[in-house]
């Protein structure tokens, strides 16, 4: 605002200084870029994450991750109708919907992967980070962990909100 | 329109030696640019979860053996029912619920030099996020060795 009215006084002269404001605009610019994050495109947008306290950021060195996603297939329009038609796979990765089958071969096929860049060419050294709906049923998220283990990932995390978003879902 | 108007305040152009105003019209483009693609980073992390190995994952508790069991289960849909070692938590809330049994997680831990293994058993069907808070607690006390019992269909 000071900005602004200073030069009306010495406008006739020189017109009016512009450094400051574009110096202000420069970190304006360098604060919206740095903080802003594109929308993750292995995340699912019918998704809520539950709420725990204890989740940490992840790590730097797992670089190699394999995300997935379970939906809670019982979720609900505000109409009643339910969002997932019936028979829908609850697991989603990359936008694709996949059975416990078609999830394992993907979780085959990672590990094969992450094996064959390792030094010693056994280890599983990517990471699977699961991110379920609050409201997805247990035996789903279950199911997953078992393929995790038996397609031989060591490293599982579970995705969670480290604290409640402004406008959270009503319960 | 920011070039015409800020020409005719500059006046005389030729004595400034630099044309700011396609500068400002970008920066302002950029700037607008950033504004509207903001979306806050929303404050995600990660759980720890303990994969048993294949052959250890318990199918039922084993009595002769020190093991804290923690069963989630619903006496009514809504109504969790948080039991360890078959003693269910105080609580009205599903706050409330997990609060006592980090009280009594953290009992059971201070009785023990060694923690014993902690199981949790939760029904099949239940919503995921009741697990996830459990397992929120176990990581409150640092608790190491945690496991899942496969859910009875």
């Amino acid at each position: 605002m000071a900005i602004m009215k200073r030069p009306a006084v010495s406008a006739g002269e020189l017109g009016f200084d512009m450094t400051p404001m574009i110096d202000v605009v420069f970190q304006l610019i360098i604060f919206f870029m740095v903080a802003l994050s594109f929308v993750d495109s292995q995340a699912a947008a019918k998704l809520t994450l539950p709420v725990a306290d204890q989740a940490k950021p992840p790590e730097e060195r797992d670089k190699e991750l394999f995300v997935f996603n379970v939906v809670n297939l019982n979720a609900r329009h505000p109409d009643g109708t339910l969002v997932f038609p019936p028979g829908t796979p609850p697991y989603v990765e990359s936008g694709r919907y996949l059975n416990t089958a078609a999830l394992r071969k993907e979780l085959d096929d990672a590990a094969d992967v992450s094996r064959y860049r390792s030094e010693d060419k056994k280890t599983v050294q990517s990471a699977v980070i699961i991110r379920g709906d609050r409201d997805a049923a247990w035996i789903y998220v279950m199911a997953a962990m078992k393929q995790c283990q038996e397609a031989g990932f060591i490293k599982v995390y579970l995705k969670a909100l480290e604290s409640e978003e402004p406008a959270p879902r009503s319960p | 329109m920011a070039r015409r108007r800020a020409n005719a305040g500059l006046g005389d152009v030729e004595e400034l030696g630099m044309q700011l105003t396609p500068m400002i019209d970008v920066i302002f483009q950029l700037l607008i640019f950033f504004i509207v693609n903001i979306k806050f980073r929303t404050l995600e992390g990660l759980l720890k979860a303990f994969l048993p190995k294949a052959d250890t994952v318990p199918t039922r508790p084993d009595p002769n053996k020190d093991q804290v069991f923690i069963k989630i289960t619903e006496a009514s849909p809504g109504n969790l029912v948080l039991l360890v070692n078959n003693q269910p938590v105080g609580g009205t809330t599903e706050k409330q619920k997990y609060k006592s049994l980090e009280e009594r997680l953290g009992g059971i831990k201070e009785g023990f030099e060694k923690m014993p293994p902690v199981i949790i058993d939760a029904d099949a069907r239940l919503p995921y996020r009741y697990v996830v808070y459990a397992l929120n607690v176990c990581g409150k006390l640092d608790l190491e060795n945690v496991m899942f019992m496969f859910p009875q269909q």
